[in-house]
């Protein structure tokens, strides 16, 4: 499965959405995120990847795109 | 002036306010629960307060709180670890355990206390509490004052609890943790279902049972009959300032455990110990609540669902609540401010929930129908509600 489309599958199962989410989807305005869901994302990313995500890397996130961005940065830097 | 900067930083938001030309939080009440409260020397019919069974204003209530009084004076101003404990301190204690079933408890000023105060003192970053999204603010603030990893659940859902529980692993502890009752919609846990899960993933269930205890259940012990557990190994925490009619918390559980936090927990070790006259309140109750659930609990069902229909028939879009709440779904902060200014024109008191308490646009106004409301008086906000139509 592409990086995209698992980042997607991960946040679809950590919030309570019905219908489709593509990357372009804004967090909060589209898909109603708050601190909670953001919360349940980061953990199932870091578990299923088994990397660590800093309060850092959460900054200036707007949309699922730069979900998947900031992600393929640190499993880069992990490599 | 000094400070001038660090003051700046706190300001109100009143937006709302200024929309609505309404601010329903903080009204200054004049009067006891009696089925109405007094609020600037008007009557409003009481959906606000969580009195359950009515038991606040109860002629019996008051005169065991005011022979308390008599006896032991307005506070005993200790700590019950210095002097604050009193024999009616350890004997309500000895009651609240038999009344839920377990081997001990303890009591605290406040469920928000007993629950703040809980994590610090049994948990740490080696442990982790898998927490419903929706828990109550005590229970959130207490992980997060606990230092321990965090991980939301999706609220009332087994299976979001299950792939984590499957998911994680290297924790010295495991804590499930959640509410019975949840005060905003009025759904009640999975409960029994999320122990199963916990007794499969080694994870210690931790209930909070504040709108459950006098309410749900044959009896009205709360979520550990209504669930049919036995011997539940978790721990139990609730409000006694609910159907209880009181004031103070309590952390019901292993008798090891509770011993502990007598002496372990700062949220109780230094803080000034429940009056007494709370306790002797709460010492009636649960004798009248051991004699008198069933007429009581007839009384708070038929309020409940006279005001559900009563919405529903007349447009309103409600939450899923098989408990005495009913709650409206009223939209975004303006949406449930003005419909809550309808309420109070109508003389109805409610509790609005707007953003952060709850999700932006998922306002909730949540009206409690307890006990203590005479069937003229439900019938009169019915009608009120039946000319209110959406």
């Amino acid at each position: 499965m592409k990086l995209e489309e698992k980042v997607i599958e991960i946040v679809k199962e950590n919030i309570e959405w019905e219908g489709e989410i593509n990357i372009n989807h804004n967090l909060v305005k589209d898909l109603d995120i708050d601190s909670f869901s953001m919360l349940m994302i980061v953990n199932t990313l870091e578990e299923d990847f088994s990397i660590q995500i800093e309060d850092e890397d959460l900054k200036g996130l707007n949309t699922v795109s730069d979900i998947v961005e900031r992600f393929k940065e640190k499993l880069s830097v992990k490599k | 002036m000094k400070f001038e900067e660090f003051y700046k930083r706190f300001k109100l938001d009143y937006d709302v306010v200024q929309k609505t030309g309404f601010n329903p939080y903080y009204p200054v009440i004049q009067s006891g629960l009696d089925g109405s409260i007094i609020i600037e020397g008007n009557k409003y019919i009481d959906l606000v307060s969580n009195n359950y069974l009515g038991l606040a204003n109860d002629w019996r209530v008051k005169k065991a709180c005011l022979a308390a009084i008599e006896k032991y004076g307005a506070s005993l101003c200790a700590t019950p670890i210095a002097s604050g404990y009193s024999e009616l301190y350890y004997r309500v204690e000895q009651k609240l355990t038999k009344f839920i079933g377990l081997e001990s408890a303890i009591i605290y000023p406040s469920c928000y206390q007993a629950n703040n105060g809980l994590f610090p003192a049994i948990a740490g970053k080696e442990d982790i509490a898998i927490i419903d999204r929706s828990a109550h603010s005590s229970l959130i603030e207490g992980v997060r004052c606990a230092g321990c990893k965090i991980w939301p659940f999706l609220h009332n859902n087994l299976d979001s609890l299950k792939k984590i529980l499957k998911k994680i692993s290297g924790y010295r502890q495991v804590f499930v943790v959640t509410e019975s009752v949840f005060s905003t919609e009025g759904e009640i846990a999975p409960f029994k279902e999320i122990v199963e899960l916990c007794e499969k993933y080694n994870a210690l269930p931790v209930i909070d049972d504040s709108h459950g205890i006098g309410v749900i259940g044959k009896n009205g012990k709360g979520i550990l009959e209504y669930a049919g557990l036995r011997d539940f190994q978790g721990i139990f925490t609730a409000s006694l300032g609910k159907s209880l009619a009181n004031s103070g918390g309590i952390i019901c559980g292993r008798k090891r455990l509770i011993d502990y936090l007598r002496y372990y927990s700062p949220h109780l070790v230094y803080s000034t110990s429940l009056p007494t006259s709370s306790l002797a309140g709460i010492e009636i109750v649960l004798e009248i609540i051991e004699q008198e659930f069933s007429e009581l609990s007839k009384k708070m069902w038929f309020s409940k669902r006279t005001i559900s229909d009563a919405l529903s028939d007349s447009g309103f879009d409600l939450t899923d609540s098989i408990t005495p709440i009913t709650s409206i779904k009223s939209g975004d902060p303006v949406e449930t401010i003005s419909l809550a200014k309808e309420l109070f024109n109508n003389n109805i008191l409610t509790t609005p929930f707007i953003y952060p308490s709850v999700q932006y646009n998922k306002g909730r106004i949540r009206l409690i129908a307890g006990a203590k409301l005479s069937e003229s008086t439900i019938d009169r906000v019915a009608e009120i509600i039946k000319n209110l139509k959406r």
